[in-house]
C-alpha cells in the first residue's frame, strides 16, 4: 500500500473543537462521541480511546464541557457528556474565524532542487522521481473517490488538489530548470 | 449508399431546423436557387422567342430576285404610330401566280385586308381606328407571319399602290440577306446569352457551395467518425442536392407564376407573351440538371481544395495565398481565341462568329477568376485607419475568397453590360450610315438594348440576393467573432461598417476590371466586325453605380442579421 | 513490447520548422488506460494524431493490432475508426444540425446500421453516461458537460477496441470535468476499451492506470504499475 497521510483530517488542535460540535446538538457518551467522529472525520485510522477521553478532561477542565449524568450498567465509563454555555461560544468563535491560510515558503522539493543542481545531479531526475510519486498517491485518491460515498469525494478532492498544486510546481520548475541552474551557478 | 443520401439530406434539414439564424439562411439559399433558376427559365425562352421572331422576319422578308413563271407581288411597306406603338403593314396588289406572304392564307383582294390578332383587338375597340383601316376584314394574320404575338401588322389588298412610295416588287418571301439574322447579331445573341447565363451559374455556384468553413468542420467530423472519402463526397452532394432540389421547386414555382403576369407586359418596344416564353421541355430540363451538376459539382469541386482531413475538427490551417497562374488561363485562352482572327487565318462568318463567342465567354469566365487573386494581392499591404476599416482589411486579408466571388459575378454582369452596349452602339451606329437598314432590323437592335438592360437589371437583382445570401451566412459562419467584437464593446455600427468595406473593396476592384474588361471586350469584337468603337460612358457608369448600390443594399438588409448576432449569447456554447 | 494493442516506435513529426515529435515511442495494451501528459505545445496532441492514424508520422511506424497503419489505404484507416477506434475531443466534435440522438447513432449508420436500430443503441449508451435526457435536443442546446458526455456516447457506441480522448474536459469546470471522465472510465473499463487519455491536468491524468509525460516531443517519464 502505499501510503499518504489522510487518516488525520482534523488537525490535533481541533479534536477539541470537533468534540465540542458534536456535544452540541445532544448530549454523548464518550464511546458515542468516539464513532460520531470516525464517521465524520476519519478514513483509516480511527481516533483512539485514550485521545478522546483526554481530551474530553480537557474540556471538563476549561468549564466548556459538563457531565450530565451516568448510567448504570457494565462498560468501563457509562458517563454522558453536555456541551455548556462557555462551550457554544467557543464553538461558534472557533467555526467563524477563518483559518490562515496555509503558506509553505520552506519546501523539502525546492531545497532537494537545488541541491541537485548545486552538486551537478540531474535535477530533472529529481522532479520526475518526485512526479511520479505524486501522480501515484492521485491515481490511488482518485480510484478511493470514485468507490466511496461523498464524504470519501470531498475529503480525498482536498488531498487531490493540494497534489495537483505541488505537481503543477513541479511542472512549473521542471521548465525553468535552466534558468534557474544559471542563477544558482552564477551565485 | 442510401444511408449517405439519407445522412446528407438529414443534415441539410437539420440546418433547417436549427436556429432562427440557420432557418433564414436555409430559406435565402432556396429563394436565391430560385431566383437564378426563374431568370435561367425566362432566358431560355427569350433566346428562343429572339431567334424565332428573326426566323419569321426573314421568312417575310421579300426576294427581289426575278423568278420565271413567277407574278411579282408589288407591295409598298406602311408604318404609322398609335398612341405610342407602331402600327405597320403592307398594301399589296398581286395576281393568282403571285408569292403568298407568310401567315395569311391568299393575297388579299381589293378592299381586304388581314390583320394580326392584336390589331384586330384594337380595332374592334376603338372606333377612330377602323375608319382609318377601310378594308374588310377577311381574316387574321397566323403567328407564323408575325414577329411577336403583340405585333399589330396587317396586309390590305389595293387596287392601286401609292404613286409617292418605292414599291416592292417580290418574287418571294423568306430572303436571308436582307431579313434574316446577320453575323454580327449573332455574336449579340450568342454573347448576350453567354453573359446573362454566366453570372447566373456563378451565384448558383456560390451559394450552392456556401458554409465553406461549417461544412468542412462537419465532414472533418465524419471522417474522423471513419466515413471514407467517396462517402463523405455522396453525403456532401446529398445534402447540397437538398437545398438545390428546393430552390429548384421554387424557381419552377417562380416562373410560372411571373409566366402568367408578364403576357401582354410591354417594356420598350418588346412585348411579352406567355405563349412565346415556354422554353421547350428539353430546354426546361437541361436548366434544372445543369443547376443541379453545378451545385453539386460546386460542392464537390470546393471539397477537393480544402481536402477534408479528419484532423480539421481540431484544427483549422490558414489557406495558402492564392495563385496567379492557373488564374490566368481563361484569360490567355480568351486572346488565344482571338488570335486566328487577328492573323487572318479564319474568314468563314461560322467560325468567326464561333470564335468571338468563345473568347467573350472565357474573358468574362476570367472576371471572377481573377478577382479573389486581384483583390487578395491589392488588400496585403493595407493597414490602418478606422477601426472598422482595419477590422475589414484585416478580415479580407485573412480570406478574401467570399466576397470576391459574389462580387465577381456582379462584375460579370457589369462586363457584359457594358462590353454588349458598346457593341450594340456601335452596331447600331455602323447600320445608321447603311442606307439599306430595314426598319425591322432597327427594330431588333433597339429591342436588344432593351433586353440587355431588362436582362441586366434582373441579374444584378440575382447578384444582390446572392450577396444577402453570403452576407448572412457570414455573419453565420463568424457569430462568435461578432459576438466577442461586441463583447469587448465594440458598437454593432462599426462592425457593420466593417461589413460595407469588405463587401465594398472588392466591388471596387470588380468595377474597374470590369469595365476594363467589358470595353476590352467590346473592342476586340467591334475590331473582328470591322466597327469603330462607340462607348456609352453614361451606361457605363449607371451601371456601375447600380452594381455598388446593390452590394450596399444587401449589406445593408444583412444589418438585422448583425444585430442578432453581436448579441452576447452567441458567445455561449457552439 | 508484447502483449500491445497498439504500439508506436521511434515517432518523429515536424510542422514546418516546428518539430512536435522527436523520436517518441509507445505502446497501450488491450482495455488499459494512459495518460499522455506534458505542457501545451509538448507534442502530445500530435502523438495522438499519429497513433490514431489521423495523421502520417515523418519517421517511425505506428503497428495497430498487427497492422502498421501507415501501409494502410486510406479505405481501411476510415474503417478502423469507424469500427476500432472511438474519438473525443475538447469541444466541437458533435454536428450542432444532427439531435444528440442522431449525433450517437451516427457512426453506426455510417457504418451501415439501419436508422432503427442504430438510434435503439444509442438510446442505450445515452442512458449508460446518464444524458438520456438530451436524445431530442441538438447540441447547442445541451450544457458543456452534457455534450461531453454525448460524444463519449457517440465515442463508445461502436464499441471501440481503443478510445482516443484529446483533453475531454478542457472545456469545463472541476465537477462536470469529473462526471465526464468518471462515466468515460468507467464505462471503458466495463467494456474492455482502451482509453488513450491526452492532458496537461495531473488531475485528469489520475484516471488513468499509468501515465507518460511528453516534453519537447520526446517521452521524460513512463511510469508502469
Amino acid at each position: 500500500m502505499l501510503g499518504i497521510d489522510t487518516e488525520c483530517i482534523v488537525g490535533v488542535m481541533s479534536v477539541k473543537h470537533a468534540l465540542l460540535g458534536l456535544l452540541e446538538s445532544q448530549s454523548r457518551h464518550g464511546y458515542e462521541l468516539k464513532h460520531s467522529y470516525d464517521e465524520y472525520f476519519t478514513q483509516d485510522k480511527p481516533l483512539n480511546y485514550g485521545q478522546v477521553y483526554s481530551t474530553l478532561a480537557r474540556l471538563l477542565r476549561g468549564g466548556l464541557v459538563e457531565e450530565s449524568g451516568v448510567e448504570a450498567g457494565a462498560g468501563p465509563d457509562r458517563k454522558r457528556y453536555a456541551i455548556t454555555e462557555a462551550g457554544v461560544t467557543d464553538l461558534a468563535n472557533w467555526l467563524t474565524k477563518p483559518e490562515e491560510p496555509a503558506v509553505y515558503l520552506q519546501n523539502t522539493m525546492y531545497v532537494k532542487v537545488v541541491l541537485a543542481l548545486l552538486s551537478g545531479r540531474e535535477a530533472t531526475a529529481v522532479l520526475d522521481a518526485q512526479r511520479t510519486t505524486h501522480l501515484r498517491a492521485m491515481r490511488e485518491l482518485t480510484q478511493r473517490k470514485n468507490e466511496g460515498d461523498l464524504t470519501d469525494a470531498l475529503i480525498c478532492d482536498h488531498a487531490l488538489f493540494h497534489l495537483d498544486a505541488d505537481l503543477r510546481w513541479l511542472e512549473l520548475t521542471a521548465s525553468r530548470l535552466d534558468e534557474l541552474a544559471e542563477r544558482v551557478r552564477a551565485s | 449508399m442510401n444511408a449517405d443520401m439519407a445522412i446528407g439530406i438529414r443534415l441539410a434539414v437539420g440546418r433547417g431546423m436549427g436556429s432562427r439564424l440557420a432557418v433564414v439562411r436555409f430559406v435565402l439559399v432556396v429563394l436565391d436557387i430560385g431566383l437564378c433558376v426563374a431568370v435561367l427559365l425566362f432566358a431560355a425562352a427569350a433566346i428562343d422567342t429572339i431567334g424565332s421572331s428573326s426566323d419569321r422576319e426573314a421568312a417575310r422578308a421579300p426576294v427581289l430576285d426575278k423568278r420565271a413563271g413567277v407574278t411579282p407581288l408589288s407591295l409598298v411597306n406602311i408604318s404609322s404610330a398609335y398612341r405610342g406603338s407602331s402600327i405597320s403593314g403592307r398594301q399589296v396588289r398581286g395576281g393568282p401566280l403571285s408569292p403568298v406572304p407568310p401567315g395569311v392564307p391568299a393575297i388579299p383582294g381589293p378592299g381586304e385586308v388581314f390583320v394580326s390578332p392584336e390589331l384586330a383587338r384594337l380595332l374592334d375597340s376603338d372606333p377612330a381606328l377602323r375608319a382609318r383601316f377601310g378594308g374588310t376584314r377577311a381574316g387574321l394574320i397566323e403567328p407564323s407571319g408575325l414577329v411577336d404575338a403583340g405585333e399589330l401588322y396587317f396586309y390590305e389588298g389595293v387596287d392601286r399602290l401609292p404613286d409617292d412610295r418605292d414599291i416592292t416588287t417580290a418574287y418571294a418571301f423568306g430572303d436571308e440577306r436582307r431579313g434574316g439574322t446577320t453575323p454580327a447579331e449573332m455574336i449579340l445573341v450568342s454573347g448576350v446569352a453567354v453573359v446573362l447565363l454566366a453570372p447566373l451559374l456563378v451565384f448558383i455556384a456560390c451559394v450552392g457551395r456556401l458554409g465553406g468553413v461549417e461544412r468542412d468542420q462537419r465532414l472533418a467530423t465524419l471522417r474522423l467518425l471513419g466515413a471514407t472519402a467517396p462517402q463523405v463526397r455522396r453525403i456532401a452532394a446529398a445534402e447540397s442536392l437538398a437545398g438545390a432540389v428546393a430552390g429548384l421547386a421554387v424557381g419552377v414555382a417562380m416562373f410560372f407564376a411571373v409566366h402568367r403576369r408578364v403576357d401582354g407586359l410591354q417594356v420598350g418596344n418588346f412585348r411579352f407573351s406567355a405563349a412565346d416564353f415556354v422554353p421547350p421541355w428539353w430546354r426546361f430540363a437541361l436548366v434544372l440538371l445543369i443547376v443541379l451538376v453545378l451545385v453539386v459539382g460546386a460542392v464537390l469541386l470546393g471539397m477537393r481544395s480544402t481536402v477534408v482531413e479528419p484532423l480539421s475538427v481540431t484544427r483549422d490551417s490558414g489557406a495558402p495565398m492564392r495563385r496567379l497562374r492557373w488564374r490566368l488561363l481563361p484569360a490567355a485562352s480568351g486572346v488565344a481565341f482571338l488570335l486566328p482572327i487577328a492573323l487572318d487565318l479564319v474568314h468563314e462568318n461560322k467560325d468567326v462568329t464561333m470564335l468571338v463567342s468563345c473568347a467573350i465567354a472565357s474573358a468574362l469566365v476570367a472576371i471572377p477568376v481573377l478577382l479573389p487573386w486581384l483583390v487578395e494581392r491589392a488588400v496585403a499591404p493595407l493597414t490602418g485607419g478606422l477601426p472598422s476599416w482595419q477590422l475589414a482589411v484585416r478580415r479580407l486579408q485573412v480570406d478574401s475568397g467570399t466576397p470576391s466571388r459574389v462580387v465577381g459575378g456582379i462584375a460579370v454582369v457589369l462586363a457584359a453590360a457594358v462590353g454588349g452596349q458598346t457593341i450594340i452602339t456601335s452596331v447600331a451606329g455602323l447600320h445608321a450610315g447603311t442606307p439599306d437598314l430595314s426598319e425591322l432590323q432597327a427594330h431588333r437592335l433597339s429591342g436588344y438594348t432593351d433586353g440587355l438592360y431588362l436582362l441586366s437589371a434582373f441579374t444584378l437583382l440575382a447578384a444582390g440576393a446572392s450577396l444577402l445570401v453570403l452576407v448572412v451566412q457570414q455573419l453565420g459562419e463568424r457569430r462568435r467573432a461578432v459576438a466577442a467584437l461586441s463583447a469587448i464593446g465594440v458598437p454593432w455600427q462599426v462592425i457593420g461598417r466593417s461589413l460595407l468595406w469588405q463587401n465594398l473593396i472588392p466591388i471596387g476592384f470588380g468595377v474597374l476590371v470590369a469595365n476594363l474588361a467589358g470595353a476590352g471586350l467590346a473592342v476586340a469584337t467591334l475590331h473582328v466586325l470591322g466597327a469603330p468603337a462607340v462607348f456609352d460612358w453614361r451606361f457605363a457608369g449607371a451601371v456601375s453605380i447600380g452594381a455598388v448600390l446593390t452590394v450596399c443594399f444587401a449589406t445593408v438588409l444583412g444589418i438585422p442579421v448583425l444585430r442578432a448576432s453581436a448579441r452576447l449569447d452567441a458567445l455561449r456554447s457552439e | 513490447m508484447t502483449g500491445a494493442l497498439l504500439a508506436a516506435v521511434e515517432l518523429h513529426k515536424s510542422f514546418g520548422s516546428t518539430r512536435a515529435l522527436a523520436g517518441v515511442s509507445f505502446s497501450i495494451a488491450a482495455g488499459e488506460v494512459v495518460a499522455v501528459m506534458g505542457p501545451s505545445g509538448s507534442g502530445k496532441s500530435t502523438l495522438l494524431h499519429c497513433l490514431s492514424g489521423i495523421l502520417a508520422p515523418d519517421e517511425g511506424t505506428v503497428t495497430y493490432d498487427g497492422h502498421e497503419l501507415g501501409r494502410l489505404p486510406d479505405a481501411q484507416r476510415s474503417l478502423l475508426r469507424r469500427t476500432d477506434f472511438g474519438f473525443v475531443f475538447q469541444f466541437g466534435q458533435l454536428v450542432p444540425e444532427l439531435t444528440c440522438l442522431e449525433n450517437v447513432a451516427l457512426p453506426l449508420r455510417l457504418a451501415g446500421a439501419k436508422r432503427k436500430i442504430a438510434e435503439l443503441a444509442a438510446v442505450e449508451w445515452l442512458e449508460r453516461l446518464g444524458v438520456a435526457d438530451t436524445a431530442r435536443k441538438r447540441p447547442p442546446d445541451t450544457s458543456g458537460g452534457q455534450s461531453q458526455r454525448v460524444a463519449v456516447a457517440r465515442a463508445l457506441v461502436t464499441g471501440p477496441k481503443v478510445l482516443f480522448a484529446d483533453e475531454p474536459t478542457g472545456a469545463l469546470d472541476s465537477l462536470s470535468g469529473e462526471r465526464v471522465l468518471k462515466a468515460m472510465t468507467d464505462v471503458a473499463r466495463a467494456s474492455g476499451t482502451a482509453i488513450v487519455l491526452v492532458t496537461h491536468e495531473s488531475r485528469v491524468a489520475a484516471y488513468a492506470d499509468r501515465e507518460v509525460v511528453v516534453r519537447d516531443g520526446r517521452i521524460r517519464v513512463s511510469e508502469w504499475q
